[in-house]
């Protein structure tokens, strides 16, 4: 895996959360959660190929409910 | 034809409003917040720009707390039963709309579940010691149009919102008339719901409301299903918009309706309203002096009133009034406008008022036609 995945538990979070990463200048995706325990069900990622605990730290200041994450390489 | 019915839903819509809708329905063909193709992202993003210019236009910090649905009527509902789900008491003021009155009526139908608050025609402070008056330990929820649909007057929410914060009640406000017209800001305005129509003074098609949350109070749900989150689990998630928002949403409709946020807020909500408002002044003017045609509210000050002017002719009932009207081509609400509440306080639940409302539309040419109208069809009406 590459990057940074922030696994969060609705489509509006993820959108938000996005928003906030391109505020800040740090690019990002949206994808589904392909780990469908994990989410309890279907979830969403916000992946970031850079700047991982940057974008942690912003995604925590807007409440984004991050409910796991991945550390990628 | 003369379009004078706009407190029940405006008309014509904006041109960008009907652009938007086609725009949707050709570009944001997949179920938003459901796959995870691409164009399914393109249309939950097309949701998701509309919740923030919701969250924006009514001071909300998050859009996760702006929530859709069919209309106001919905979004009280899920209110009232949300709130009232353990049982509990209500403060509402005497000019409820039945979408307040109903619910309530339907949670307990032989045993009222409400107290309520005179609203003051004249004077807001009043109707702010009236609520002050009836609410008590047994009070769960604060109900309150921001304007009479009826009668116009505008509600003192602010204080009645700080009433309930000093009291640790939640407050819900009838966004109905209001929404577009005057301005609503949730955080100062102490609001914990506000229930909003998106096809009145926001301009964007019918069937599209919103419920609007603080956060500090949760809701248990009317609906639950499918939400395309958390779907091992079978309780419906906690997490809002998710927890209020079951099923496919109106993806053009909520378009639509962010489009006429946004015509509101570049032609600026004051001047609409300062527009609405002069055409307001000048029927009252015209008609206050017309024999016959008798006004029930005072002359409606800029502030202190929303653009909706009610009245009778003396000896014909509302529905025929607007009958003979309609043979003049012009559309106006008569009868009780589902506020019975509203027409028992001003004694007119027997005949009804005819209502006239402007919208930024109309103009005052059109005004002025509409007084002549108004006058011959009073002479026939009291000529027959």
């Amino acid at each position: 895996m590459q990057g940074w995945n922030f696994y969060v538990p609705t489509i509006t979070q993820a959108m938000r959360g996005k928003e906030a990463l391109r505020t800040a200048g740090i690019r990002s995706f949206v994808g589904r959660n392909t780990d469908m325990k994990a989410g309890r069900g279907c979830s969403y990622a916000i992946t970031v190929p850079n700047f991982g605990e940057k974008a942690e730290r912003i995604l925590l200041e807007k409440h984004i409910d991050i409910t796991r994450k991945e550390t990628g390489q | 034809m003369y379009y004078w019915d706009n407190a029940a839903t405006t008309w014509p819509k904006p041109r960008p409003v009907r652009e938007a809708m086609g725009e949707a329905l050709k570009r944001y063909g997949a179920n938003p917040g459901r796959g995870g193709h691409k164009l399914a992202y393109v249309t939950s993003e097309a949701v998701f720009r509309a919740r923030e210019t919701a969250a924006n236009f009514f001071g909300l910090s998050t859009p996760d707390q702006v929530v859709f649905t069919l209309n106001c009527t919905m979004s009280m509902n899920m209110v009232i039963k949300g709130i009232l789900f353990g049982g509990g008491r209500v403060v509402i003021s005497d000019l409820e709309h039945n979408a307040v009155l109903r619910p309530l009526h339907a949670l307990s139908p032989y045993r009222p579940i409400y107290d309520m608050a005179q609203v003051d025609m004249k004077d807001p402070e009043k109707t702010v010691e009236n609520f002050k008056r009836v609410i008590t330990s047994q009070t769960k929820l604060i109900i309150c149009n921001h304007a009479s649909n009826v009668w116009g007057v505008i509600q003192p929410i602010r204080e009645i919102g700080a009433l309930a914060r000093e009291r640790g009640i939640p407050f819900a406000v009838d966004a109905a008339q209001s929404a577009g017209v005057l301005p609503i800001d949730m955080e100062k305005d102490n609001i914990d719901f506000l229930c909003v129509a998106g096809h009145k003074g926001l301009y964007g098609p019918m069937g599209t409301g919103m419920l609007l949350t603080s956060g500090r109070y949760p809701l248990s749900t009317l609906i639950e299903g499918g939400t395309g989150s958390h779907s091992l689990d079978p309780n419906q998630p906690d997490t809002l918009p998710d927890r209020l928002e079951s099923g496919t949403p109106n993806t053009s409709g909520i378009c639509g309706l962010k489009a006429g946020m946004e015509w509101v807020s570049r032609r600026g909500e004051a001047t609409v309203y300062r527009h609405e408002m002069n055409i307001i002044r000048y029927l009252y003017h015209s008609l206050v002096k017309t024999p016959g045609i008798r006004l029930y509210t005072p002359f409606p000050k800029e502030g202190r009133y929303a653009p909706v002017l009610s009245f009778t002719v003396d000896g014909s009932p509302s529905e025929k009034t607007a009958a003979l009207l309609n043979e003049s081509g012009v559309a106006v609400r008569a009868g009780l406008h589902c506020a019975p509440l509203a027409h028992q306080k001003m004694g007119t639940e027997n005949t009804g008022t005819v209502r006239l409302a402007p919208s930024a539309f109309t103009g005052m040419d059109e005004a002025e036609k509409i007084v002549k109208i108004i006058r011959q069809t009073v002479q026939k009406s009291l000529q027959r």
